[in-house]
C-alpha cells in the first residue's frame, strides 16, 4: 500500500499517466498510477498556486484504496464522462472547493470494516454500489440522483449512522451476507418503477430505526418489494405523496414494520397473492383519506403481527376491502379511529394479542372470528358492530385463550343485521353489553357470561333474542326490553328450554314475549306488566317490579 | 403535527365512534368538520346496512 498525491493541477487520471502523481504532497511527479491498494490524496499542493484544476478520470474504472480530497485552496473538479470510481477504502469529499462532474458508477468494495463515506453535500452523478464483505459508515448524508439511478447494497454492511441516504432506487435483493444499519438515519427513494427491493432477503439484516421514505410524486407506477423480513428486520415505509399506482405487500408473507400513507393519493394494488398466508405489518398502519384500496379477490389480506408494545391503526375514514387478522403474540393493536372492512372477504380475525377498540367502532364487513391463540378484546368504551346476516356473524370459533376486558366505559357488541344472525359465544365471558341492534332474530349460542344485554332496535320495531336450548347465559345486568307494539321475543331456538341467570338484584323489563325460558340465579326476574307469557317459562314474574322499599312512605305533609 | 377530534353518533345499530386526524394548522371551518363527521357516519351506515353475503372464512396459517 502506498500513498499517491495529485500534483500539477489539471491533468488526466488514466491507467498510464504518471505526470500528476507524486509519492508526497507537492513532491516530484512520476509516481506510479494508484492501484486499488493505494491511497490517493488531493490537497493544498495539488494545484498550481491557488488556481482551479480538473482531474479528469479515464479508463474506467479508476481505482484506489482511500480517496481523500481535503484542504484544497483552489476549486477542484473531479471529471470523467461515464468513468466509474472504485474505492476499496474510505472516501472523503471536501465541503468546499470541490465539484464532482464524473458520471460513472461509484463502487465501494472494501473487504474490511471501519470504512467511511463522507461526501459533505457533494452528490454523486450516477449509481452507487456497495459490494464487499466490509463495512461503510456514512460521515454525512449521501445523495444519489433521483429517477432511475440505483443505490445497490450487494454485500457488506452499510451504516447510515444518523444520516439520510437519498436515491432514486434502492436494491439489496440477493443472497449475500449484508446489513443495512439505519442507526437513526433514513433512506429516501424518489424514483419510478421498483424504487425499493429487498425481495430476496436471504442474508439480509437490518438494525436501528429502519425507515424508508418513498418520496416519489406524480402518477408513474411504483413498486416497493419488501421481501418477507422478520419482525426484527422489518422496515417502516412512509409514502408521502403522489397519485401513482402502488404495488406493495403483494406477495405472501411480504412484510413491513409501520406503514404510513399520509399524503399519498394513488391506488394501492390488491394486497397479498392467492395463497393461504397474508402479508404482514409489524407496526402501525396509517391510511390516507385520499388513497384508494383495491378489494381482495383471492388473497388472505393483511395480518398485524406486532409482538410487543402497541400497534396503532388509523384509517382516516377509509373502508378496508380485505381480510384483517390480528395475530401478534403479546402485542396490542389499538384503533385510533373507526375501523371498517367491507366486501365478501373482509373478515376480521383475532388470533393472538390484544385488540383494543380504544373507544372506537370496529365493523367487520364479513364475520368477526377468533382463531387459535391467546387473544383479548378490550373495549374501553368501544363498540364491535357485527352487521352480517349469518349464523356466525360473531364467531368465537376458538374460545380457548379468549378473554375480554371492559376497560374504561362500557363496551358493546352490537348485532345489527336486518335478518337472522348469530352470536357464537363459545362459552366465554364477555365483559361488555351484547346488543340486539337489528330486526333479524339474534341467536346466541353457548353458555356465555355477559355484563349486560340490551335491545336498541326497540325504537324501530319488534325483534327476537333466541338462546340455544340447554344453555345457561349469565348476566350481571339485563336491560333488554321491547316497547309498546314492538315486543322483544325471548325464546329458545328449539322446542326446549334455556336458562338465564343473574346472581342478585332485580331485572326490570317490559314488553317481552317470553317462552321456554328459565330465569334463575338469585335475582328477581320481572318481565313487566306488559309482557306476555308464551309458556314453558320458569322464574319469570310477569309484573312490574315492586317499588323500591320506602318509596311511598317517605313524604312531606304540609298543614 | 396533527390533532385528533373524537366523535360519536348513536344509531339503532349501536354507537359509531370515530376520530378525525387533521393538521394542527388546518383551515377547515366548524361546519366543514361537522360535514366530515357526518360523511364518516353515512359511509359506515352504508356498509353495515348492506353487508355482503358470507363466504367460507379463511383461518390464517
Amino acid at each position: 500500500m502506498a500513498d499517491r498525491y495529485w500534483v500539477g493541477g489539471t491533468g488526466t487520471w488514466s491507467s498510464t499517466n504518471t505526470a500528476n502523481w507524486s509519492a508526497s504532497s507537492g513532491g516530484a511527479t512520476g509516481a506510479s498510477v494508484p492501484t486499488a491498494s493505494d491511497n490517493v490524496f488531493f490537497d493544498v499542493n495539488s494545484n498550481v498556486g491557488t488556481g482551479a484544476f480538473t482531474c479528469t478520470m479515464a479508463n474506467t474504472p479508476r481505482v484506489c484504496n482511500d480517496f481523500t480530497a481535503s484542504g484544497l485552496d483552489g476549486t477542484m473538479t473531479l471529471a470523467g464522462s461515464g468513468i466509474g470510481l472504485t474505492v476499496s477504502g474510505s472516501l472523503t469529499f471536501p465541503a468546499t472547493n470541490f465539484t464532482r462532474t464524473y458520471t460513472g458508477t461509484t463502487t465501494f468494495n472494501a473487504t474490511t470494516t471501519g470504512k467511511t463515506v463522507t461526501t459533505n453535500g457533494v452528490a454523486f452523478g450516477a449509481g452507487v454500489t456497495f459490494n464487499g464483505v466490509g463495512g461503510w459508515t456514512l460521515g454525512s448524508a449521501l445523495t444519489v440522483p433521483t429517477g432511475s439511478t440505483t443505490t445497490t447494497l450487494t454485500n457488506g454492511t452499510l451504516n447510515l449512522a444518523s444520516y439520510t441516504l437519498s436515491t432514486g432506487l434502492f436494491n439489496s435483493s440477493n443472497s449475500n451476507t449484508r446489513t443495512i444499519a439505519f442507526g437513526t438515519g433514513q433512506i429516501s427513494c424518489t424514483g419510478t418503477g421498483t424504487v425499493w427491493t429487498t425481495a430476496t432477503i436471504t442474508g439480509l439484516t437490518t438494525t436501528g430505526t429502519q425507515v424508508v421514505n418513498v418520496t416519489s410524486a406524480g402518477s408513474t407506477a411504483i413498486t416497493v418489494s419488501t421481501g418477507a423480513l422478520s419482525e426484527a428486520n422489518s422496515i417502516s415505509y412512509n409514502f408521502t405523496g403522489g397519485t401513482y399506482a402502488l404495488t406493495f405487500l403483494d406477495v405472501t408473507n411480504y412484510s413491513a414494520r409501520s406503514v404510513n400513507f399520509t399524503g399519498y393519493a394513488g391506488t394501492l394494488a390488491e394486497l397479498s397473492d392467492p395463497a393461504a398466508a397474508p402479508v404482514i405489518i409489524y407496526g402501525d398502519l396509517t391510511l390516507s383519506a385520499g388513497m384508494t384500496l383495491t378489494a381482495s379477490t383471492t388473497g388472505n389480506g393483511l395480518s398485524f403481527r406486532k409482538t410487543s408494545g402497541t400497534s396503532n391503526i388509523t384509517t382516516n375514514g377509509k373502508t378496508i376491502p380485505f381480510i384483517l387478522t390480528f395475530n401478534g403474540v403479546g402485542g396490542t393493536f389499538q384503533l385510533q379511529d373507526a375501523l371498517t372492512t367491507s366486501g365478501a372477504t373482509s373478515d376480521i380475525n383475532l388470533n393472538n394479542g390484544t385488540l383494543n377498540l380504544n373507544g372506537k367502532t370496529l365493523t367487520p364487513g364479513s364475520t368477526f372470528i377468533t382463531g387459535t391463540g391467546t387473544k383479548n378484546l378490550t373495549f374501553n368504551g368501544g363498540t364491535l358492530i357485527c352487521p352480517l346476516a349469518v349464523s356466525s356473524a360473531f364467531n368465537n370459533f376458538q374460545p380457548t385463550g379468549f378473554t375480554t376486558t371492559a376497560g374504561t366505559g362500557t363496551g358493546t357488541i352490537s348485532m345489527t343485521a336486518a335478518t337472522a344472525k348469530g352470536f357464537v359465544g363459545g362459552g366465554s365471558t364477555f365483559n361488555c353489553t351484547l346488543n340486539q341492534g337489528g330486526a333479524g332474530a339474534l341467536t346466541i349460542t353457548g353458555s356465555n357470561t355477559f355484563s349486560n344485554i340490551t335491545n336498541t332496535y326497540k325504537t324501530t320495531g319488534a325483534t327476537s333474542i333466541l338462546f340455544t336450548a340447554a344453555t345457561t347465559s349469565t348476566f350481571t345486568d339485563w336491560n333488554a326490553s321491547g316497547e309498546s307494539t314492538r315486543l322483544l321475543t325471548i325464546g329458545s331456538v328449539t322446542a326446549a328450554s334455556h336458562t338465564l341467570s343473574k346472581a342478585s338484584g332485580t331485572v326490570s323489563a317490559d314488553f317481552l314475549s317470553i317462552s321456554r325460558s328459565t330465569a334463575t340465579g338469585g335475582a328477581g326476574w320481572y318481565a313487566g306488566a306488559n309482557s306476555t307469557d308464551g309458556g314453558n317459562n320458569s322464574g319469570w314474574i310477569f309484573t312490574a317490579p315492586p317499588a323500591p322499599s320506602g318509596s311511598n312512605s317517605n313524604f312531606l305533609m304540609f298543614f | 403535527m396533527t390533532m385528533k377530534i373524537d366523535f360519536s353518533f348513536s344509531s339503532q345499530y349501536g354507537t359509531f365512534s370515530d376520530a378525525l386526524h387533521l393538521p394542527d394548522d388546518h383551515a377547515f371551518t366548524d361546519a366543514e368538520i361537522e360535514t366530515m363527521k357526518q360523511q364518516r357516519f353515512d359511509n359506515w351506515i352504508a356498509v353495515i346496512t348492506a353487508p355482503p353475503v358470507e363466504e367460507t372464512p379463511i383461518e390464517e396459517v
